[in-house]
């Protein structure tokens, strides 16, 4: 059964799988400045974050700690075949939503 | 790891802490302080600062609104559901709340019941380290006494390192009669103590001085009850009593007040007097001597002392002060004071003693009752719930997972049980003394006191709401939703079979309780009315005051002048027996020391007073003055006991007397309770040992013959009230905690059925609703009344018919067992069983009756019109 996923689950998603095994906190927040131009909060990563661990669409794996962390452990998240899946899923039905609709129409928004 | 970069702040460290879990804390904050680090080199440390302190503001805001606010909005959803479930189903949510309610207060008044039970003693400080002094002879093995001589405290705590301090109490007094001022009463709970009783029990003074309350003799000790009521408010300390005994009158001089005594503490008293003032009435040596076993001892250990040890030493402290010989033939034990209470094998013990097997009975009769009413809950929900199918359907489709949906249902089992428990509750703050009442025993349970007890009733409710509510909860969050939308979950067929299975366990108890009062109730009527060979009715038991048992002849002589009195006799009494030792006779097994009987002390007119037959040789006679000290009459079972072809003529004594002979055989009569059987029993003349005075009176007027005896007695004594029983009521008082138990029996009994019934009654309602259409249609197809009654009926009354066949055989063999104790018992028999079947289908059937006829009398046209 899918389960649901949010726009912001699915922003993260994209993320994770854009940054291919270098995924933590900081580095999806970048990426996320990067995409889509906006500072998210950290506070508004981690919720869907854990939703989608939750969900196990992303697996959560223990990294190694780092001195400009204070010694505090990175943990890296990956995305799950049942997350790509959906992704794939979600990738059709966007464009199947979107066909068919006229470059022109979508600028002028007549 | 060297830190490089600077920290966020130990504040922000310390949330962040707080909020997460190990894991989640270590790559929240190092995310943070990485980002906070490139923010410190970027821009300024307080801009940093600011946007770490406002992502943690995010931080706590999320997990706030994710964790709490959500979950409430739902709880207060799955509150409102519940409200109005219970309003849709009013009739069936108040069988649920009532039954369980019921159910819980008879529990809770059974738990507050064993738990007093259990708690006996337990208040004073050491109790762990008190014990009972016990001993047990030869002549009877396997039986510990109770009471001790006056020689054996002293001793034992001179010789035993491990004894800290030891104490006697004499507390058989019986009732006392005392005299202050003008006023004199007759009081009970009047005991002799030793002054180390303050040291080894926790018995609180409230006025006066504990270490100087016992020291001189005639010193007394009231509670504040007995101060209360004879001085009122007014200090009772210097004051005296006198304390009429005999001929004596001893003045007895008050130095302290103690609190009253805690209900259960097993040694009860409301005057306690210094054990030196018994020398008055018992002889110089009364205090340290060994023949007389008529106190109760207890001892203190020193803290970390095993008993065991102690007991280990007791042969050789017995050889040392008896003699080899003796230490063969007695020997002395010790008994926890926590287990006195409920060990009910002690012989002598005192009346307070509890019955481990009625706590165990009273405990499963709660239980099964509970059970009964938790049955009621799972029936009704499980009917219900298809009803429910459609709202557990849409939620399911929403996204509520299994888990959210087991626990809403059960917080709305939980949430009935919880209502029927405070009502329980409150119900038992008011009543619980007339309840407690109705079960013979005081109790008293208050909300707020009684914190322990009360956290014990709450767990079981809680418990009894998960059980009650797993399986509805079960059942209801499986339903398929898909299935449910379409509307083919057929309604309340599911789970009728375990539902019938559940009504068959019910009317298997209440079957069960039914017949075991029944069988308890005809047992107690047996003892009290089976023929004892004597004749207990129309007997008034005088105890006699000092002066009168002097002047007894006289005192007999003018009460048989009365023309309603019959006869009069100085006795010892049936129900009052007890064994006395000493008995010698040619080719007897233990000739020098004597073998012991059941002994009545009587005199010549006590045969023809209780009614007894002679079956051999002769009465006692006031003419034959050798009669009194060498004559002896024995019963059937002692002369069997001896194996004596002939008895009357044989050489018979008591050690200290001359050698007589018997001369009479007395026709065997119960004088113990018919839980024993007859025993070997001697009759002999001993009137100094004899305080009672058996007066037979014309049946006539009882009350009549009553005002004589105690005109007679004014004639005697002023100073003292008589005091009287009747014989038939004193024998009977044996009988007392079977009575109870037919008491108990009956009020559980009627409240299971209730339960039972309320709950068939629910079923009942539900199962002709749901079942309307089908009446119509059979009544449209031409169905009587009558016909669609039985249809009904059947179904029903088979289920109660069932539960008798299973209930009968595991009555009978419980019942079988509990009768296994009584010496005279009745055969069970069929009726109690029969008699129970009758009483439950008829209410059964009562019950389902009138459903089932407003079901079948609906007219079929406003039932079918819709289809």
């Amino acid at each position: 059964m899918t389960k649901f996923i949010t726009r912001n689950e699915e922003i993260i998603l994209l993320a994770i799988l854009k940054l291919k095994g270098n995924a933590y906190g900081v580095s999806i927040r970048k990426q996320i400045y990067q995409d889509m131009g906006d500072k998210w909060s950290f506070a508004s990563i981690y919720q869907p974050l854990d939703n989608l661990v939750r969900k196990q669409y992303v697996r959560r794996i223990k990294g190694d700690p780092t001195a400009k962390r204070g010694g505090k452990s990175k943990f890296y998240y990956e995305v799950t075949p049942d997350g790509l899946r959906n992704l794939q899923k979600l990738k059709k039905a966007h464009e199947q939503v979107w066909a068919g609709i006229p470059k022109i129409s979508l600028e002028n928004g007549k | 790891m060297k830190r490089i970069s600077p920290a966020i702040p130990q504040l922000a460290e310390r949330i962040l802490r707080f909020l997460y879990s190990q894991d989640y804390y270590l790559e929240r904050s190092g995310d943070l302080e990485e980002v906070y680090a490139d923010l410190v080199e970027e821009s300024s440390p307080f801009r940093a600062k600011v946007w770490l302190w406002f992502q943690i503001l995010k931080l706590c805001f999320e997990l706030f609104r994710m964790n709490i606010v959500w979950r409430f909005v739902m709880l207060k959803n799955y509150i409102k559901i519940a409200f109005r479930n219970m309003k849709r189903h009013k009739g069936y949510s108040a069988i649920n709340i009532l039954g369980l309610a019921v159910g819980f207060v008879c529990t809770f008044l059974i738990v507050i019941f064993v738990q007093h039970e259990l708690s006996y003693d337990q208040f004073h400080s050491k109790s762990d380290r008190i014990y009972r002094l016990l001993n047990s002879s030869r002549e009877e093995p396997g039986i510990q006494s109770a009471l001790s001589a006056s020689g054996y405290a002293p001793r034992i705590l001179n010789e035993f390192p491990e004894v800290e301090e030891a104490t006697r109490f004499f507390l058989n007094v019986g009732s006392a009669d005392l005299k202050y001022q003008e006023e004199s009463r007759t009081v009970n709970g009047f005991i002799f103590a030793d002054s180390s009783m303050l040291n080894v029990f926790d018995f609180p003074i409230t006025i006066g001085n504990s270490d100087t309350a016992f020291d001189s003799p005639n010193s007394l000790i009231l509670t504040e009850d007995a101060a209360q009521s004879w001085f009122g408010n007014v200090n009772p300390i210097g004051k005296t009593i006198t304390y009429l005994r005999g001929n004596l009158r001893i003045p007895l001089n008050i130095t302290a007040v103690l609190e009253n005594i805690p209900s259960n503490s097993h040694i009860q008293f409301d005057y306690v007097v210094s054990f030196p003032t018994i020398k008055n009435f018992m002889g110089e040596n009364a205090l340290d001597e060994f023949t007389i076993n008529n106190y109760y001892t207890y001892v203190l250990l020193k803290e970390g002392t095993d008993y065991r040890r102690v007991e280990e030493k007791f042969p050789f402290f017995i050889t040392r002060h008896f003699g080899q010989e003796r230490a063969d033939q007695f020997s002395l034990h010790l008994q926890p004071l926590e287990n006195i209470h409920l060990n009910a094998a002690i012989k002598w013990d005192l009346p307070t003693t509890g019955n481990k097997q009625y706590l165990h009975i009273f405990s499963g009769v709660a239980l099964f009752v509970l059970l009964i009413a938790c049955i009621n809950f799972i029936n009704l929900s499980t009917a219900l719930a298809p009803l429910r199918a459609r709202e557990i359907g849409i939620r399911k489709v929403v996204g509520s997972s299994r888990r959210q949906l087991l626990l809403q249902l059960f917080g709305e089992s939980v949430l009935t049980t919880l209502t029927a428990m405070v009502i329980a509750l409150l119900v038992l703050h008011v009543l619980v003394q007339r309840l407690a009442g109705l079960i013979g025993q005081s109790l008293s349970f208050n909300l707020i006191n009684d914190i322990n007890v009360f956290l014990i009733l709450i767990g079981i409710g809680i418990i009894a709401g998960i059980l009650a509510g797993i399986y509805p909860a079960i059942v209801l969050s499986a339903y398929q939703p898909a299935l449910v939308l379409k509307g083919s979950v057929t309604k309340g067929t599911r789970g009728t079979t375990l539902r019938k299975a559940l009504i068959i366990i019910q009317f298997s108890l209440s079957m069960l309780l039914i017949v075991s009062m029944l069988i308890v109730i005809n047992q107690v009527n047996f003892m009290k009315n089976t023929p004892l060979g004597f004749d207990k009715e129309q007997v008034i038991l005088v105890s006699l005051s000092g002066s009168i048992k002097q002047n007894f002849g006289v005192f007999r002589n003018k009460l048989l002048t009365q023309s309603d009195i019959q006869n009069v006799a100085l006795t010892t009494v049936p129900g009052r027996v007890r064994t006395s030792s000493g008995y010698i006779w040619p080719g007897g097994e233990n000739n020098e020391e004597g073998r012991s009987f059941y002994t009545m002390f009587v005199d010549p007119r006590t045969i023809p007073t209780l009614g007894l037959e002679i079956i051999e040789g002769r009465n006692f006679s006031e003419k034959i003055i050798t009669d009194v000290t060498r004559a002896y009459i024995l019963n059937e079972a002692a002369v069997k006991a001896l194996t004596w072809e002939k008895a009357v003529g044989k050489p018979f004594r008591v050690w200290d007397e001359d050698t007589g002979q018997v001369i009479g055989v007395v026709k065997d009569f119960h004088f113990k309770s018919l839980h024993h059987v007859i025993e070997p029993l001697v009759l002999r003349i001993k009137p100094e040992w004899t305080w009672n005075a058996a007066v037979r009176v014309s049946a006539a007027n009882i009350s009549k013959a009553l005002q004589t005896i105690q005109k007679v007695w004014l004639e005697f004594e002023t100073a003292i009230p008589i005091k009287y029983r009747f014989l038939d009521s004193d024998f009977d008082r044996h009988y007392h905690s079977e009575e109870r138990l037919g008491k108990l029996f009956g009020i559980f009994t009627g409240l299971a059925i209730f339960i039972a019934c309320l709950g068939l009654l629910g079923l009942a309602s539900f199962s002709t609703q749901q079942r309307l259409r089908e009446i119509g249609i059979r009544k449209v197809l031409g169905a009587s009344l009558r016909n669609i009654f039985t249809l009904f009926f059947k179904e029903f009354s088979r289920l109660v018919l069932y539960s008798l066949l299973i209930a009968s055989p595991v009555t009978y063999w419980l019942m079988a067992s509990w009768l296994g104790d009584y010496a005279y018992r009745i055969r069970i028999g069929i009726f109690p069983f029969f008699a129970g079947a009758v009483i439950i289908l008829t209410v059964a059937s009562l019950t389902i009756s009138s459903q089932i006829f407003r079901a079948a009398r609906t007219n079929p046209a406003d039932i079918i019109r819709y289809e």
